[in-house]
């Protein structure tokens, strides 16, 4: 299986005068074409850390990061701008919408980014709408709409250029259960579609949905799990690593 | 930890509100300078015509106190809104609301009161060289120095005082007017989308189509009548025009091809969001830019065009009808060398004519109609004295005109305001007591400046001149070598001729002197006025947009993520701030075209030349204070 993402060694370390904190321990991760892929692990465990460098946001104190084939850590901030436009896909804890545009702009945006020509991207729009169930919605502002609507389209937008990798930052954080059983169903169907996920959470029932889990804690790797079975026994799984790690027990459902 | 002490903290943390003292500061400062020129001792004993215009200066005044306070209100309030999250702090940890309003009572007094202290010291060094600067343009020189002026501090400090009580107490009422979460959750204002009027929208273009064709020709038929409605027009136009045609247009626009191309989807919904709020503000500004540009580009060519004025009302140095020798002798013992001098013997003979054929009837010399039963007078030289006349004036001699014809020394200008076209004057004929005359030449050689001496002139052949039975008088012109000086010359003139200077003699200096130093006076507060409205138009917009910036930051944070890259969000702000200075820039260049444009009739004086050097100057201010404003953004959200 070809590897849409690595990461060699990558440490975080944040420098000042008279304190050293090591918010990332050197780590080795590899996320496969059409995986989906969940970070778990307790507040400040360094999940947010990972996250922000394997999209990109942030840059690694040391180590390598490629993604597609690409060293991203060694690219300029226009370069990585760039990049994160035509291979990364986001979606968000607080949605990230633009407020400014209607929910068919919204989703655009990555398109019209790319210079794509108008009438491919009104397609292309259309199609990713119907796919995660908003079309109806698509002349509406983001005020106008509920959280997990609102959830969708930050989706639909992630997705409409084909990214190589969307990168989810507890994207259920923001809804309630119903809409984050719909929203999580989305996207495992974009899943079996062949997008491929990365998605943190700290959430053990929002993990379940994954094929693969991976657990932080104090700035390193701790442990990684696989589906092997049914979502059920996944959850129970996951929930068992979770009493393992303790902290993040009470924040379960 | 007590109120003041927190407030006194606060205050030094300046380096946050350095922008909101410097407005404050800058407004104190122009206004305390201007009230210190005003009431500049140097100024006034040098001039005492100076005293005179001192409504010039008050009216001006007014409108300076009036700037400053719309200013301050605009800054404090953007000031106000980035501390929105400080204030929702304080009262989380338990300060009393009746406290934080008091704590914003003191802080707005005491940036108030820094501002007075450090605009009235600036003022007092800015006065000394703005008096140097005034002194030139009016042709004066004197010894400006640092002198503080008392009457203006007083003045200065309750004005601002005054405004900023009000300030004060509005800065106080934010903290009452606010639920806390309403003041933690101040950025996340929701943002409305505005419906589209496209009947109002083409109304108010229409608006402003209509006061524009008003400067036209209905303008100069019925001024009393049409100048009100044409500002109406214009000013509800431009106002309907900000509110609706802006929204009519950046919807129009949204819906064409390149919308979706680049960073125009994000530039397009920023515009479009925030159109409605800005609104008035476009349009005032856009009124206040014409009103400037208006007032100092006619300042400018005013200013511009003293020496023709001056020169057309007082061709010679120096007109004498009588005492000729004694005059001659003063002359030639001042520092003055005489380069030319014309005498000519003239014959005023009676008319009764009370309309004068056209163009005659164009002429602007005294006593020249037959008026109430009263004769007029046409004033007669020989040709002999003309030829003299034309050499010593440089002009083509023109040949001499037999019997009953007569050469017309006067050269008419119609007048665009009365609609009133001007005729050949060859081939008119007129009559005297005497005889009549036809004409057969016509050019332009004043006999005198002497204002009563002054009638419609003509030159006829030697002959017909000798039979005139009236009686000849001498009139005598000078031209001098340096008639933009006077080292006492007139006043020892006007000795000489007592009671009668007024009559029998008129010298360019006094004029000169005159028109120099009125017309400079308005050209400096014009000038010092559209300085004003141009920093405080510049300010306001940049107060707005980095109140707007503020409120973008998070917009931006997030296209940042999705991988816009720096440059493209430049580009989007540079292209979303130049909208707002473009807009209400070009509207009122265009407004105060049109308005030139009728003063330009008004004077028959070709204005392009000094409208385009104020133009100009107010450009570069302009464009400096867009290049700023995409600074001080950019710093807020990248």
């Amino acid at each position: 299986m070809k590897a849409i993402l690595h990461a060699e060694q990558i440490t975080k370390v944040y420098q000042t005068k008279n304190a050293r904190h090591e918010a990332l321990r050197p780590t080795t991760l590899t996320i496969h074409d059409a995986e989906f892929v969940s970070i778990m692990g307790p507040s400040g465990a360094g999940k947010s850390t990972l996250l922000n460098l394997l999209s990109t946001i942030d840059q690694p104190t040391d180590g390598t990061i490629r993604i597609n084939g690409e060293d991203v850590t060694a690219m300029k901030e226009k370069q990585l701008a760039r990049f994160r436009r035509e291979q990364l896909g986001f979606i968000f804890q607080d949605f990230n919408l633009l407020d400014t545009m209607t929910i068919e702009e919204n989703i655009a945006l990555p398109l019209a980014l790319q210079q794509v020509p108008k009438a491919d991207i009104l397609v292309r729009v259309a199609s990713v709408a119907r796919e995660l169930g908003i079309e109806e919605l698509l002349a509406k502002r983001p005020s106008e709409l509920s959280g997990g609507q609102k959830q969708r389209t930050a989706a639909a937008r992630a997705i409409v250029h084909q990214p190589s990798l969307i990168l989810a930052d507890e994207p259920t954080g923001a809804l309630d259960s119903k809409s984050a059983t719909g929203l999580l169903e989305a996207m495992a169907g974009l899943n079996e579609q062949g997008a491929t996920i990365l998605m943190v959470t700290h959430d053990p029932v929002t993990a379940s949905y994954a094929e693969r889990v991976l657990f932080v804690k104090d700035g390193e790797l701790f442990r990684e799990i696989h589906q092997f079975g049914t979502r059920q026994e996944f959850f129970e799984q996951i929930m068992e690593v979770q009493r393992e790690l303790g902290g993040a027990v009470r924040e379960l459902v | 930890m007590n109120l003041f002490k927190l407030a006194f903290r606060n205050l030094k943390n300046i380096r946050q509100n350095v922008m909101y003292l410097g407005a404050v500061t800058f407004a104190i400062l122009i206004y305390y300078t201007f009230l210190a020129i005003r009431s500049n001792e140097a100024m006034l004993q040098a001039n005492e015509l100076y005293g005179k215009l001192g409504t010039v200066f008050t009216g001006s005044s007014v409108i300076l106190a009036l700037f400053s306070a719309i200013f301050i209100w605009y800054s404090s309030d953007f000031f106000l809104r980035r501390r929105k999250q400080e204030i929702g702090l304080y009262a989380l940890l338990g300060l009393e609301r009746q406290q934080i309003a008091k704590l914003l009572f003191l802080e707005t007094m005491g940036y108030g009161l820094i501002g007075l202290l450090i605009g009235v010291v600036l003022g007092t060094v800015a006065s000394k060289y703005f008096v140097q600067l005034l002194a030139y343009v009016m042709g004066m020189t004197i010894e400006a120095d640092f002198s503080i002026n008392t009457g203006a501090i007083g003045q200065t400090v309750v004005v601002f005082l005054t405004i900023f009580l009000v300030i004060a107490l509005r800065s106080a009422r934010t903290i009452y007017r606010f639920t806390l979460i309403e003041l933690f959750k101040a950025k996340q204002q929701v943002e409305t989308i505005p419906n589209v009027h496209p009947v109002l929208a083409v109304v108010s273009v229409l608006l402003i189509g209509t006061g524009y064709y008003l400067t036209g020709k209905p303008l100069l038929t019925h001024f009393t009548i049409v100048a009100p409605i044409l500002m109406l027009c214009i000013i509800v136009g431009t106002f309907g025009t900000m509110s609706y045609f802006t929204i009519f247009l950046l919807r129009v626009l949204s819906k064409r091809l390149r919308h979706y191309h680049g960073t125009n989807l994000i530039l397009h919904g920023q515009l479009i969001s925030r159109i409605k709020s800005n609104a008035v503000m476009l349009s005032t500004i856009t009124v206040i830019t014409a009103v400037t540009l208006t007032t100092v580009g006619t300042a400018t060519s005013i200013y511009y065009y003293i020496d023709r004025t001056v020169e057309e009302q007082m061709p010679y140095s120096l007109s004498v009808a009588s005492k000729q020798a004694e005059a001659e002798k003063l002359i030639r013992s001042s520092n003055q060398t005489i380069e030319s001098r014309t005498m000519v013997n003239v014959k005023n003979v009676n008319h009764t004519l009370e309309e004068l054929p056209n163009p005659l009837s164009f002429t602007t010399s005294y006593q020249t109609y037959a008026f109430d039963g009263e004769p007029g007078q046409f004033s007669y030289i020989s040709y002999s004295d003309y030829q003299k006349l034309a050499k010593s004036n440089g002009k083509r001699v023109l040949p001499e005109p037999a019997t009953g014809e007569a050469i017309v020394l006067e050269t008419f200008k119609g007048n665009e305001l009365l609609k009133e076209s001007v005729q050949s004057p060859i081939g008119v004929t007129f009559k005297d007591t005497h005889s009549s005359f036809r004409i057969t030449g016509a050019t332009n050689l004043p006999l005198t400046q002497l204002y009563a001496k002054k009638r419609l002139a003509f030159a006829v052949s030697d002959d017909t001149f000798a039979m005139m039975p009236e009686k000849a008088a001498m009139l005598t012109n000078y031209q001098f070598s340096d008639e933009r000086s006077d080292d006492g010359l007139i006043n020892r003139l006007e000795q000489l001729y007592g009671k009668k200077a007024e009559t029998e003699m008129a010298a360019y200096y006094p004029v000169y002197a005159m028109t120099t130093a009125t017309t400079g006076l308005l050209a400096f507060a014009a000038g010092f006025l559209g300085l004003v409205f141009l920093l405080a138009t510049g300010s306001i917009i940049y107060f707005k947009m980095l109140a707007e910036a503020e409120e973008s930051k998070q917009r931006f944070e997030i296209i940042q993520k999705i991988g816009v890259d720096p440059q493209e969000q430049t580009g989007i702000i540079r292209r979303s701030v130049g909208f707002m200075f473009v807009l209400p820039y070009l509207l009122g260049l265009v407004h105060s075209l049109f308005a030139m444009q009728v003063l330009q009739k008004l004077l028959n004086y070709d204005l392009r030349l000094p409208m385009s050097l104020a133009i100009g100057c107010y450009t570069v201010v302009y464009l400096l204070y867009y290049l700023v404003t995409v600074r001080a953004y950019r710093r807020i959200v990248i």
